[in-house]
């Protein structure tokens, strides 16, 4: 293969994100377009939480206690008389936030490790791919839960532990695009035109390895927002009065009988959550998927 | 098939290892004393320090390491800092309510997942298809806490047709048992159902579609007899691996199933010894599942011998 | 075998269309196809790979996928037994009964999970209610039958043991386990060696010689046709285009398609099958206002193009195109 061609078939990160298509067949996937709009709409009312609602999510109002729904507070008002659906609002930058932070660690400890194994093959590949394989057949949240009964209840703690947990997958998925990267002969001519291995890797594996990395980072997104509410609603995420979706529904489970609203709400919210980031994953798999194809 | 089992094998004492070793070292980098979680809130500097001596906490970190390990090939968790007790024991006491908790949620994930899955995979394509799908991947995205805790509102609280909480060990009243399992094994199995439903029906319908299915049906065997004798055990090979996932999948859901339901199980015991930072007790339940893992995998790839020969040879 | 000693006809396939959904709704893989297969017949389907000939064997036997596929019209009956109109119950009595199917590929078309012994044995179980014992023997004396050394022993292996051949004639005595009236064979040699190929071609022949079975043969390869078949029907984009004895349409034939497969077989020339005809069978969505050959043809003109060709019946032979009486097309020999 000559450089040209080596060239043509390098693309740059933008090209590949805007290419041959693929955003417009994503955009003809009704429940994957529903899916990011809603992750969309949720993240930006989270974060202009303090302008959406005049309560404070951390104080109460002593006489408000377990108030039902009104018009003052939509969703009512939790055991120490705070309003729900602010702390609903607020919880969310938590759930969101711990969910990224998650998902940024296993792609820091997934993805470089992932393309090392991949570059370097022979025992170094060998061995890091056991302990992704390793790391894999451990049940995740009893792992994060293990690993915060060690170093003691907290958020951060909590998500190190997911991303510790997650970070096999991305390891996966940036090795094979590293391996079938390398087999290609454009690789070969790059080198030899004495390309750089950091130019190598922006230029050719990354615009590779994107898609795939996309899916999985929105599917560990989901698994990420599950993993926080388990956690909080146990008491081992988030710590009061700090709030998040998993904490207000974890809070809300004694009064559960005469007040059911907050905690299907939270429950509610966590769901379409997480099935958005599912969707949003199968849907990117199923954008590319089919350009592989034709 | 050895060679394959015994590779297996070998990644999976590796996990082992590494969560004795991450736990261990994580124990000993992270802020926090464990005599200081040992002696309890009131103690003084003095009962710290003669608490370190006893524990072996002054040690150098390698010499505990080495006496932990060997001490679990002896079948040895060490000893709770809640009264000293052994914590294997403690375990063994809570074993059989979490093996029964997760053996009836298994059975619950099969009996919806089997029917479904292959349902749907024969009629891909048909309305009753994308319904399933769409409960698939519904069920897959919903949180374990929030089924059991909309099955407790509705069934328990609001019809009243189930207990919403309790456990009662088997030999004492099996009926009862069973009973009050119905609601906890209905909220983990449900997810796991989900994750099930959506493979089986990948595998059965890749399946259906290969020749020698075609043949089968080419001598008159009738669809069942298609299905049941020659879909379902190749179908079943990529299956097995996402059901052994799945299994572990379901221990951690343990943790909080047990919570909701107040069954006495590890879960609960996992979660009560962080609260009272019992460390030894912690790490010992890690490595404990870590070790039903591995069985669980180990029993998975025999089972591929038995639905692949071509794994025997 | 004389056609002149040809019985009654034990498959009588009658203007037979199958569509399949495409892009462009429903199109025909096979149109207006028509042939019969007397008792203890061998009938040679002769096309392209993409003509149809698959389609049309399947939809004998109703295996074709139940999605996306409906028959446009047509009849197809085994003896007096309306094939299309069959309950899939009836369908199972007849399939592997009165009817053995074999398919072209052989390390695919066993199922990898069980033994060859058994695969064989539960087709008698299913018909003929033979208990497990008698239905084994059975399997191991019909895998003696194709030539399976130790057939007692290799019975209990299992596909993956096999070779290619061996599994074939596996697959032939899992057709012939009931001792049906026809045997199906798609393309049964094509994924075989050349040596191989002569020998299944052999066994068909003589298992069809020591029962009274008529046999459908299935093939690309005319040279295969030649050595067994009675009669021979070529089919070119979904119909039949000519249909005669074998000695005829070697001789003579009386479609330009066929002359073209004949010269392509004297080519020798195995990497490129069908070099005698310029282009390649078009795709099923296509639509022809005329022969669906035109464009491929050397003889077309503008009167081929207007309306579709009828099948046309002269003196026992029958063929689709308006220009065969005016041309002399050659033969393969
Ligand atoms: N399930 C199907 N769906 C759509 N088109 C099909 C299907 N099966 C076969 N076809 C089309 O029908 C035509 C005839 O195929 P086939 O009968 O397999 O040809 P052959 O003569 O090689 O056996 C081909 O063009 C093929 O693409
Ligand atoms: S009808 Fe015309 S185009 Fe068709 S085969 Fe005959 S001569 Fe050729
Ligand atoms: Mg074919």
């Amino acid at each position: 293969m000559n450089v040209t061609a080596s060239r043509e078939r390098g693309r740059g990160l933008r090209q590949t994100l805007t290419r041959g298509g693929g955003v417009d067949r994503f955009r003809r996937q009704p429940l994957a377009v529903a899916a990011l709009v809603f992750v969309v709409v949720i993240t930006t009312v989270c974060i202009l939480a303090p302008l959406l609602t005049p309560y404070p999510f951390d104080r109460g109002v002593l006489a408000d206690t377990l108030q039902g729904p009104s018009a003052r507070h939509p969703l009512g008002t939790d055991d120490v008389g705070r309003d729900v659906l602010s702390r609903l609002l607020y919880g969310g930058r938590t759930t969101l936030l711990a969910a990224v932070q998650a998902t940024g660690f296993s792609v820091i400890l997934g993805v470089p490790a992932g393309l090392i194994a991949a570059f370097a093959g022979g025992w170094v590949d060998a061995c890091l791919s056991r302990v992704a394989d390793a790391i894999m057949t451990f049940p995740a949240l009893l792992l994060a839960v293990v690993i915060i009964g060690i170093t003691g209840p907290g958020l951060t703690n909590a998500m190190i532990a997911i991303g510790v947990v997650y970070g096999p997958r991305l390891f996966r998925v940036a090795r094979a695009a590293g391996l079938a990267v390398l087999n290609e002969t454009y690789i070969a001519a790059a080198k030899t035109v004495g390309c750089s291995p950091l130019r190598i890797l922006m230029r050719h594996i990354l615009p590779n390895a994107l898609s795939p990395l996309l899916v999985q980072v929105s599917l560990t997104m989901a698994t990420a927002v599950l993993a926080e509410g388990s956690l909080s609603f146990l008491g081992l995420g988030v710590q009061p009065p700090q709030s998040s979706w998993g904490a207000v529904l974890g809070r809300s489970v004694p009064q559960m009988s005469q007040h059911p609203v907050p905690v299907i709400a939270a429950g509610v919210l966590i769901s379409l959550l997480v099935l958005s980031f599912n969707l949003l994953g199968d849907g990117i798999r199923d954008s590319i998927g089919r350009e592989r194809k034709s | 098939m050895l060679t394959f089992v015994l590779r297996r094998l070998g990644i999976l004492l590796l996990t082992l290892g590494l969560v004795t070793v991450i736990g261990f070292l994580l124990i000993h980098i992270t802020p926090g004393d464990p005599a200081v979680a040992a002696a309890g809130p009131d103690a003084d500097q003095a009962t710290i320090a003669a608490t370190r001596v006893e524990l072996g906490l002054d040690r150098p970190l390698v010499v505990q390491f080495w006496e932990y390990t060997t001490g679990l090939v002896r079948l040895d968790f060490g000893t709770s800092f809640d009264g000293g007790r052994p914590v294997l024991d403690a375990i063994t006491d809570r074993l059989p309510a979490t093996l029964s908790l997760v053996i009836a949620s298994l059975l619950v994930a099969l009996l919806i997942s089997i029917p479904l899955g292959v349902g749907t995979a024969v009629h891909r394509g048909s309305i009753w298809d994308r319904i399933g799908v769409l409960l698939a991947s519904l069920g897959v995205a919903l949180p374990d806490f929030f089924v059991g805790l909309v099955l407790v509102l509705v069934l328990a609280l609001q019809l009243g047709i189930f207990d919403a909480t309790g456990y009662v060990p088997l030999f004492d009243d099996p009926i009862q048992w069973a009973y009050l399992l119905v609601l906890p094994a209905l909220t983990l199995g449900t997810t796991v159902a989900a994750e099930l439903t959506r493979h089986i029906r990948a595998s059965v319908s890749d399946v259906l579609e290969l020749d020698y299915v075609r043949t089968a049906r080419s001598k008159g065997l009738g669809s069942t007899r298609v299905i049941l004798k020659h879909a379902s055990r190749n179908a079943a090979m990529p299956v097995v691996t996402v059901f052994g996932n799945q299994i572990a999948r379901l221990l951690g859901g343990t943790v909080i199933v047990e919570q909701i339901f107040s069954i006495p199980g590890i879960g609960q015991l996992l979660v009560q010894s962080v609260f009272t930072r019992d460390i030894p007790m912690v790490l010992g339940i890690g490595i404990f599942i870590a070790m039903i893992v591995l069985l669980v995998n180990v029993l998975i790839d025999l089972s591929y011998g038995w639905l692949n020969p071509r794994v025997r040879a | 075998m004389n056609t002149d000693l040809v019985g009654q006809h034990v498959l009588d396939i009658n203007h037979l269309t199958v569509e399949f959904r495409t892009v462009s709704g429903w199109s025909p893989a096979v149109r207006d196809l028509s042939l019969t297969i007397g008792r203890n017949e061998v009938f040679g389907l002769v096309g392209e790979s993409g003509s149809g000939k698959s389609v049309s064997a399947m939809s004998i036997l109703g295996l074709l996928p139940r999605r996306g596929t409906r028959i446009g019209g047509g009849h197809v009956r085994l003896g007096k037994t309306d094939l299309l109109g069959a309950t899939s119950k009836q369908l199972d009595q007849v399939r592997g009964s009165r009817v053995g199917m074999i398919f072209q590929e052989p390390m695919t078309s066993l199922n990898p999970a069980y033994t060859i012994g058994e695969q064989i044995a539960e087709s008698v179980r299913r018909h003929r209610g033979a208990t497990r014992r008698q239905a084994w023997d059975r399997a191991v004396s019909l895998l003696s039958r194709v030539g399976i050394p130790t057939a007692a022993r290799n019975a209990e292996r299992y596909p993956h043991h096999f070779s290619g051949g061996m599994r074939q004639r596996a697959m032939i005595a899992m057709a012939l386990a009931c001792e049906p009236e026809l045997l199906i064979a798609d393309e049964p040699t094509t994924a075989l060696d050349v040596t191989v190929q002569a020998l299944i071609l052999d066994l068909i022949a003589e298992l069809r010689a020591e029962s009274d079975m008529s046999v459908l043969l299935i093939t690309h390869d005319l040279a295969v046709v030649s050595e067994v078949a009675d009669r021979v029907g070529v089919m070119y984009a979904g119909e039949l285009v000519e249909q005669a004895s074998t000695a005829d349409v070697f001789n003579a034939p009386q479609h330009p398609y066929t002359s073209g497969l004949l010269s392509s077989i004297l080519a020798l020339d195995s990497t490129r099958e069908f070099a005698g005809i310029p282009g390649s069978v078009p795709s099923v969505d296509r639509e022809f206002p005329g022969c669906r050959f035109a464009d491929r043809c050397a003889f077309a003109t503008d009167a081929c193009t207007i309306s579709p060709v009828a099948l046309r019946r002269s003196a026992g032979r029958i063929h689709r195109c308006l220009r065969s009486d005016e041309l002399v097309l050659e033969g393969a020999r």
